[in-house]
């Protein structure tokens, strides 16, 4: 049925190319997400902050998992690095790889899946504007769609080229996250078992199959060359294996507990405290999950019904992979605009049906439920775009960042950030200047990894956020690290953020007390700074 | 419903029913009573079939240890309390998910070995229906045959024993393959089920007998198709069901790679019984039996379990013989004389086929206990040939030629039964000769009955003379085995004795049994203790190698029979069961013990040489003749001139068969050239109530302790059959840096450990393939073989070894690949066989009349229907979920929130809301037509 030749010339062939041309536009000039571009806007010290200190360590010669510990893949990293030996590294820069390109690249490809759901221009660009004033696309979501994409196309031609690059596809989702990696290739499964399920050609199926794996098998010896060559091979390999053990167990350092929505329900019954109990950020994320159920039924409806089509295939694959993504909801439900991409391309499909159909029929009962229905998907949407507005006040400084000159902080780049944040991060900088030489290592004991770059100082530890070096054997590793560096200062920021609340003070008592015991504390202003004792 | 499959159904449901009335547990526990420790303070009697070791020193507790780690939600990878570690899942003989493991969990431990033994038998039999009806054996036929094979000796004395949970799915397979044969609309069942067989093969937990019957399988299929790319596709589905298994299959390869017991196989040859051994499976007692007062093993190599298998009662075996030659030739028969041919010439290893003894995997398999299948193959022949006789109402043999055997055989069978007449009657010979003679007399008579029935059922074709037939088989069978797989009560399974509660009274630790086996490897489970030693015939090769090197001095049991304290403390071993005073030397005076000497009677004293400046105790090896005795004997100690040094009198009862006997006698000092004897002396004159000695043909064995050691180790308790002594400079963990440990579990450990200067830190558990240690989560190289070695730097580190099942993990990844592609045939051919269906047809009609605005509003009422319920459920069944342990500092850790239950809430809420919208829509629609019609 999947297998069978694709009525490739049947999809509408639809000029896009203007609407990308816009939306590139807007990531280079107003940005994404938090109205953060990369002429203008405050950094995010931990996020961003964590790019620019890994971009410090490596040009200055230490290799990532091996002396720098990151939760994302080399690819996600390596195009950066590279672009900072050529231009050297900025947050200018940062943001015109990941702030822009990647996003872009990630949009471009989920625009390719809309035409292959052959969901019509205005409701394709509106969910890609969607997705850009939300925060959070990325290539990490890109890819996984990607890889959904090449394997949907590998399926429906005659040549192996696109199961080669389907291949090629999910072994870099893995090496791009390894938790997108692992749920891009169980959709792959999923969507392989359903083609072997149905396909007539069951040799021709498995011929594509193994070649697509063939094709992982090769990426992955040629990054293993790569790596091992360059030493961090093993290295690499263990912190995925730790990793995807922390994330997925109590030791995680970021999250929290899921909302209970039973908790949540209000206790009187007045209408006003009940809608917005249905329309609160806790209970989206339930309506994400119903929404979810409702495709699964949706899907298993048409197929009990033998009335499945190529795109309903293509968007329960989207579904999977959006419903797996969604996992990390649990205990990291902060991370809800990062799972909505695939919520986005669903809704886009259904929204494109219910009008069509409701251009088509005339019975009353149709248009109504077609119009409820297309009613309850633009609520959800429009209630996230809601959730984000804080961010959208930004829009009315933009014309006034722009006319602000590149700031004077190092390593900032072209970009202009507030007068505030400009204060801060110099009296960090300047501290540092004054009391440490440039050889010396310096432990930022808050979660801003940022000041590794601005203030161009090595980090004694693997470890630029603090915080992940939640499990005694990183704590103690920190704590050695920092003693046989002999540390000369160690700063902690009082302003820099306490994840979950939990200051990074308790969350390493082994180095807290080594720090009371060896070094002498000072206070200026929100800093507080460990000197070590002589 | 035949009255056949319906006597099936009601008996496996009578057999479930009646399982919960058992409160004796079908388990040969009295087997205990041939240890001293457990013998001096128990009211047991001699166990009833000395052969029934394995099922309550290794089987039993391992489902135990099994049961309790399952219980606990863990994979019992490692078997921590056994050889500092040994596998344990690697281990196929623990068949941890077998199952019969799965029943071991749920029900109490009776009824749980009741539905063991019964299921096997009851499966066996009706797996063996089904075979005979497909190969189109009349009904009453087939239910003769298939419940005379459960008699079939292999399975009766190997009932207990892993071997038969792998036996019971050889019909099955043959039932299988006889249908994708005969099939052609559902083959894909059939397929599907036979890799499901060679799944529950896999997990049965016997690799041996798994291969045996991948032989004979393959045989079948040789000789039954014609067609090579069919049999091709029967191979294929049955290497896939080993693929399922590949997560067992990997670990256990793993294992032998590795273990003690290949390498010792690999230089000596596979076994065969010996050839006169035959005369056991047509005159099954003519040694006695394990299971009997009498027994005699005339084979050093084999005992009866193993010679026995191929027993089918003469017969059975007369009937198979008769249809070899008479039978209509196709390729079952065909196959079946051929299997029976090969299993027998391999199990004897005649040549050529002895010749097969040297191929690979056969040359480290036991390939004797082919008999089994040789007395399947003699069954079957029988069976295929009554079915003929019954179809042409052909009689077996005529009554007439039954008559002339009968006066033919009788004269020999009656002379046995005069001659004792003619000699003394109360000899022992006489006695034997009786029995003999008896049990020809049984044979014979049984036989003759057997075939009358038979042919009266031939004639008259009337079902009562089959039932007959049966009745006399199975109680001829009976008379063989009777008490062989015996009850024991409640109270003796596995009783506290004054060892066992002192042991479990200390502080944990290793213990050692030097001398005499007191609680021996894998008993220790059933009270939570530890041995360094392990049993389950594969055993790690480094650390069995290094332990017999510690060890050397060996006695007859395999025991160690002395130590050192660098031994102990290599080994970690903090206490030590002795049956001697480990305070004195021991020294052998007399070493040898492979003989018996004539029992000692008053008439005839035994008097032994001695010379010994010194003699603290003395050391014997009685033979009771596994008999209680009620006789004394009286030890002493004289010189040359009749000057008496020491007496003692002790009971025989204080005496155990074949275990060391120690008699304390002070300190006794004599001059070095005093010639002294040691005489040892009774009261009774009966032979059959006197014990007697192990040793040479001229003296039994002696030993005699003296010099008092100086390094000593601590006596803690002691009875007249055991002392335990504690080695307290045993360390788990050795090391000069100071170390804090964290956690302690079987497949994990973790220390706190600092140091000032670059150290190495030794963990004393078995190493295996597998064991990883991370030094601050860093992964570190382990520097031993042995044991769990790293090399530490200076500082605070946390130390965390972990057994990580590579694999497993590999195995498990190609069973669910396997699986997938399993699922995958299944739908591929179960879809368009379901859409063919008329009422499938029917739905899609009624679906398509109702409009797709309904049907989204009925799966969004089962949607929120579905959500609703769910929170009721949760909202009354309230789960508690306890906080995993955990280093982490974080936000779960401060709140105390265990994040565990966000996923099983999310997942359980995901597929029950799910399956519940989807019931809900295929209900509702199903409804609405009915309303509207």
């Amino acid at each position: 049925m999947v297998y069978s030749s694709l009525p490739m010339d049947k999809i509408k062939k639809i000029n896009f190319v203007p609407d990308l041309v816009l939306i590139l536009l807007f990531l280079i000039f107003i940005g994404s997400g938090m109205v953060v571009g990369p002429f203008f806007g405050d950094i995010n010290v931990i996020d961003e902050g964590q790019f620019a200190a890994w971009l410090r360590h490596m040009l200055n010669g230490e290799h990532l998992y091996k002396d720098i510990y990151s939760a994302y893949g080399p690819l996600l990293v390596y195009p950066a690095y590279l672009l900072a030996k050529i231009f050297g590294p900025s947050v200018f820069l940062l943001r015109i790889v990941y702030t822009v390109t990647f996003a872009f690249i990630a949009i471009v490809i989920i625009r390719y899946i809309l035409s292959f759901l052959k969901v019509n221009r205005f409701f394709s660009f509106l969910m890609i504007l969607f997705l850009v004033i939300v925060p959070g696309i990325g290539m990490r979501q890109g890819i996984g769609f990607l890889t959904i994409l090449l394997v949907f196309l590998a399926s429906k031609k005659r040549t192996y080229i696109w199961s080669v690059f389907s291949g090629i596809s999910l072994a870099a989702s893995f090496l791009i996250s390894s938790e997108i990696g692992i749920f891009t290739t169980v959709t792959i499964l999923v969507y392989w078992t359903y083609c072997f399920i149905t396909v007539k050609d069951v040799r021709s199926a498995l011929k594509k199959s193994l070649t697509a794996v063939f094709s992982v098998g090769i990426f992955l010896m040629l990054f293993y060359f790569w790596s091992s060559t360059e030493g961090w091979f093993s290295a690499y390999i263990q912190n995925v294996f730790t990793d995807l053990s922390i994330y997925s167990s109590i030791d995680l350092p970021n999250g929290k507990a899921f909302p209970n929505i039973i908790k949540l329900i209000p206790q009187d019954s007045s209408f006003v405290s009940w809608m917005k109990f249905l329309v609160s950020k806790d209970a989206l994320l339930y309506w994400t999950y119903l929404f979810y159920i409702f495709v699964f039924t949706y899907i298993f409806v048409k197929i009990s019904l033998r009335k499945v089509r190529e795109e309903d295939v293509l968007m329960g694959t989207v579904a999977v992979y959006g419903f797996l993504i969604s996992m990390i909801l649990i205990g990291r439900s902060g991370h809800f605009p990062f799972v909505l991409a695939p919520v986005a391309v669903i809704f886009a499909y259904f929204l494109n049906k219910l009008s069509d159909l409701l251009k088509k029929t005339k019975n009353i009962k149709e248009k109504f439920s077609a119009l409820i229905l297309i009613a309850i998907i633009i609520l959800f949407t429009v209630r996230i775009v809601l959730i984000y507005r804080p961010h959208f006040h930004r829009f009315f400084l933009i014309p006034q960042n722009i006319s602000l000159l590149a700031s004077d902080v190092p390593f900032i780049g072209a970009t202009s950030i507030s007068e505030s944040h400009r204060t801060e991060l110099l009296k960090t900088t300047k501290y540092i200047d004054e009391n440490t030489l440039p050889t010396d290592n310096v432990f930022f004991l808050g979660n801003e990894p940022l000041m590794y770059l601005i203030t161009n100082r090595g980090n004694p530890t693997r470890y630029d956020i603090p915080v992940v070096a939640n499990t005694k054997e990183k704590r103690l590793e920190v704590l050695n690290d920092i003693k046989n560096d002999k540390t000369k200062v160690v700063i902690f920021n009082r302003n820099s953020w306490s994840v979950d609340g939990i200051s990074n003070l308790d969350r390493l008592p082994e180095l807290m007390k080594y720090l009371n015991e060896n070094y002498t504390k000072s206070t200026i202003g929100e800093l507080e700074v460990y000197k070590i004792k002589s | 419903m035949s009255k056949i499959k319906l006597f099936f159904v009601f008996s496996g449901f009578l057999g479930f029913i009646f399982s919960f009335f058992i409160s004796s547990n079908i388990l040969s526990v009295d087997i205990l009573s041939t240890l001293p420790s457990f013998a001096s303070e128990n009211d047991f009697n001699q166990p009833l079939n000395s052969m029934s070791a394995d099922p309550v020193f290794q089987f039993e507790p391992w489902r135990h240890y099994a049961k309790n780690r399952l219980g606990n939600g863990e994979i019992p990878f490692i078997n921590v309390n056994n050889a500092l570690g040994s596998p344990f899942f690697a281990n196929q003989q623990s068949a941890v998910f077998s199952p019969f493991q799965l029943i071991y969990n749920i029900f109490p431990v009776s009824q749980a070995l009741f539905l063991l033994y019964f299921l096997k038998i009851y499966l066996f039999t009706l797996f063996f229906y089904l075979y005979f009806r497909t190969i189109k054996i009349a009904k009453p036929v087939a239910f003769f045959g298939s419940f005379s094979m459960p008699l079939v000796g292999f399975y009766v004395v190997w009932l207990q024993w892993p071997h038969t949970n792998v036996l019971m799915f050889f019909p099955l397979v043959l039932y299988l393959t006889e249908k994708i044969l005969q099939e052609n609309r559902r083959k894909y069942i059939f397929n599907l089920a036979l890799s499901l067989s060679y799944l529950g093969i896999v997990l049965a937990g016997h690799p041996e007998t798994a291969f045996q019957l991948f032989i004979a399988h393959f045989l079948y299929i040789v000789f039954r198709f014609r067609d090579l790319r069919r049999a091709m596709s029967v191979l294929l589905f049955s290497f896939t069901g080993l693929l399922l298994g590949a997560f067992s299959i990997l670990p256990f390869f793993e294992y032998l790679v590795h273990s003690f017991a290949l390498s010792t196989r690999s230089v000596s040859h596979a076994t065969s019984l010996p050839l006169l051994s035959l005369v056991v499976n047509l005159i099954p007692l003519i040694f006695g039996g394990p299971h009997l007062s009498h027994y005699k093993s005339i084979w050093e190599s084999v005992n009866f379990q193993e010679i026995i298998g191929g027993y089918t009662g003469i017969a059975m075996l007369i009937i198979a013989f008769v249809a070899i030659r008479k039978l209509k030739k196709n390729s079952i028969s065909w196959y079946w004389t051929m299997l029976a041919a090969i299993s027998f010439f391999l199990a004897y290893g005649i040549f050529p086929f002895s010749v097969l003894n040297n191929l690979p995997v056969f040359a480290v398999s036991a390939n004797h206990r082919f008999i089994g299948f040789f007395g399947i193959s003699v069954l079957v022949l029988s069976t295929i040939y009554l079915n003929e006789l019954f179809l042409k109402r052909k009689l077996l043999f005529t009554f007439r030629k039954i008559a002339i055997s009968i006066a033919i055989i009788l004269p020999f069978v009656a002379f046995p039964l005069v001659l004792p007449e003619l000699l003394n009657p109360s000899t022992e010979l006489a006695w034997y000769i009786d029995f003999i003679g008896l049990h020809l007399l049984q044979i014979l008579c049984s036989s003759i009955l057997f075939f009358v029935c038979l042919n009266y059922f031939i004639l008259s074709k009337k079902t009562i003379f089959l039932v007959l037939s049966y009745v006399i088989f199975f109680l001829s069978t009976l008379f063989v085995f009777q008490n062989y797989n015996h009850v024991t009560e409640q109270e003796m399974y596995y009783p506290q004795t004054d060892l066992t509660r002192l042991l479990m009274k200390l502080p944990e630790g290793a213990y050692l049994e030097v001398g005499n086996p007191q609680l021996t490897e894998n008993l220790n489970l059933m009270y939570g203790l530890s041995t360094v030693e392990n049993y389950d015939a594969l055993e790690i090769e480094t650390f069995r190698k290094a332990y017999d090197l510690s060890f050397p001095d060996r006695n007859h049991w395999g025991n160690p029979d002395n130590y050192t304290r660098d031994g102990l403390n290599t080994f970690a071993i903090r206490y030590v069961i002795s049956d001697y005073n480990l305070d004195y030397e021991k020294y052998e005076i007399y070493a040898e013990r492979s003989n018996v000497l004539a029992p000692l009677l008053e008439s005839r004293p035994v008097l032994i040489n001695l010379q010994a400046d010194q003699i603290s105790g003395i050391r014997l090896l009685p033979a009771t003749f596994n008999r209680k005795n009620d006789c004394v004997v009286s030890f002493e100690i004289i010189k040359i001139d009749n000057t008496s040094f020491f007496k003692k009198t002790v009971p025989c009862s204080d005496f155990y068969n074949n275990m060391f006997f120690n008699l304390e006698t002070g300190k006794l000092n004599f001059e070095t050239d005093d010639n002294l004897i040691l005489k040892i002396s009774t009261n009774t004159n009966d032979p059959d109530n006197a014990v007697s000695f192990f040793g040479s043909l001229e003296n039994p064995y002696l030993a005699i302790l003296k010099e008092e050691k100086e390094d000593k180790l601590r006596l803690i308790g002691q009875t007249g059959a055991w002392r335990l002594y504690e080695n307290n400079t045993a360390d788990e963990f050795v090391g000069e840096g100071k170390f804090k440990v964290l956690k302690r579990e079987p497949e994990e450990i973790l220390l706190e450990v600092e140091n000032e200067k670059p150290w190495t830190l030794e963990v004393k558990r078995a190493y295996f393939p597998g064991w990883i240690v991370r030094v601050d989560g860093v992964v570190h190289d382990l520097v031993d073989t042995t044991f769990l070695m790293v090399s530490l730097p200076t500082g605070k580190h946390l130390v965390e070894f972990s057994y990580v099942p590579f694999s497993f993990y590999i195995g498990s990844v190609v069973s669910i690949i396997t699986f997938i592609g399993m699922l995958i045939y299944l739908l591929r051919n179960i879809i368009p066989y379901l859409s063919r269906q008329d009422a499938y047809e029917s739905f899609l009609k009624i679906t398509s009349s109702i409009s797709w605005y309904a049907q989204v509003l009925l799966g969004a009422i089962g949607i929120m229907l579905g959500a609703l319920f769910y929170v009721l459920i949760i909202s009354q069944v309230r789960l508690v979920f306890t906080i995993p342990a955990s280093s982490a500092i974080n936000w779960y850790t401060v709140n105390g929130y265990p994040r565990q239950q966000d996923y099983f809430y999310f997942m359980s809420a995901f597929i029950f809301i799910l399956i519940f919208g989807l019931l809900f829509w295929y209900t509702a629609v199903y409804l609405w037509i009915k309303l509207k019609k």
